[in-house]
């Protein structure tokens, strides 16, 4: 009896695991800050905030770089693949003005990444408007 | 052995359970940002690709950073030139881009396709009688583009049979204009390349 019963209990369980499937679409998250001096100097400040260690693992965020064009500011992210393999990934920016209030919340898209073995890859993108002053990168597993 | 058989029967109730539970239909709102790929016909993904190039590179070119810097210049823009094989509803491309190009305070917008009904309007306040004729819209009065933003997009297919497997490759190229009414000249150009690639068994949809 137990021959069938092990089985049984097998399927049951896979069938319980498929029905239920989900897939994590946690990532890794970079933000960069634009401090603006009252003698016109600027400061940096950034972080990188790991979210998914599996996504970290193969992925890097090696450098968060911004400048402005004219007063829009434009943000640029280098990363680099840590797998021998093409993998595929999604990231968005997201921006903020000087008080931390996002920039047109909700329109931003995510966008697909596609990076070749140990390929070095930048990214970039531009704030909605001039009042940003802060941008935010989030990358996933696809 | 009568505990056993109710085990398996438990086991395989909660199989059949768990198995419809996830073939059945569900209803949930989507996220209209992380849209799935579903085909290799032009979808939202494309789209959303093509208005964030265009306008990220439109809003940081040099020359048009140093006139949007001083002025607000008015474009009109022309629909774009469906070369694929494919019905897409192109206005949606060109309204993302001129969305975002407005709400970046850097221009202004003539909408030709609103021609008709302005027209109507203005014959409205000037001829019933119900509008202040101080407050009346004028003929003769709109502004004339500087600029005209023309595009196109078009699109390259490409199969190939393997022994187990059916490959396509669809490629697309966005290309976008923005010429000066006054002089002719092209004053931004940029382009973008997608391309989207089908793996399926050779047996089967």
């Amino acid at each position: 009896m137990k021959r069938i019963q092990y089985p049984a209990a097998l399927v049951a369980l896979l069938a319980i695991c498929f029905g239920c499937r989900s897939t994590a679409t946690s990532g890794i998250e970079g933000s960069s800050t634009v401090m603006l001096d009252a003698d016109g100097g600027t400061q940096y400040s950034e972080y990188v905030v790991v979210n998914n260690p599996r996504v970290a693992r193969g992925l890097q965020i090696v450098d968060l770089d911004q400048q402005f064009v004219g007063d829009i500011l434009r943000a640029q992210v280098t990363l680099a693949s840590k797998y021998s393999r093409t993998r595929n990934y999604k990231y968005r920016f997201s921006w903020f003005d000087e008080t931390g209030v996002e920039l047109d919340a909700g329109a931003r898209h995510w966008l697909p990444l596609l990076i070749h073995g140990y390929e070095t890859r930048t990214l970039q993108g531009v704030a909605p408007n001039p009042s940003a002053r802060q941008f935010k990168i989030n990358i996933r597993a696809r | 052995m009568r505990d056993g058989i109710k085990i398996i029967m438990f086991c395989g109730l909660a199989a059949a359970l768990a198995f419809f539970a996830g073939c059945s239909a569900k209803y949930q709102y989507g996220d209209a940002g992380d849209t799935p790929m579903y085909s290799t016909g032009f979808g939202p993904g494309e789209l959303q690709q093509i208005a964030d190039r265009m306008t990220a590179s439109l809003l940081t070119f040099p020359p048009i950073v140093e006139v949007t810097e001083q002025r607000r210049p008015v474009v009109v823009v022309e629909r774009v030139k469906n070369k694929t094989t494919q019905h897409i509803d192109t206005e949606s491309i060109t309204d993302s881009i001129r969305t975002r190009l407005i709400r970046s305070g850097k221009f202004r917008f003539l909408d030709k396709s609103r021609d008709g009904q302005t027209i109507d309007e203005i014959r409205r306040q000037q001829e019933l009688g119900l509008t202040r004729q101080d407050q009346a819209a004028q003929f003769g009065t709109h502004e004339a583009a500087e600029y005209m933003l023309t595009s196109s997009l078009s699109e390259i297919e490409q199969r190939k049979a393997e022994v187990w497997q059916r490959r396509k490759m669809v490629y697309y190229k966005f290309t976008m204009n923005l010429m000066n009414v006054r002089t002719g000249i092209l004053e931004w150009a940029d382009e973008k390349e997608i391309v989207k690639l089908k793996d399926a068994p050779r047996i089967g949809p």
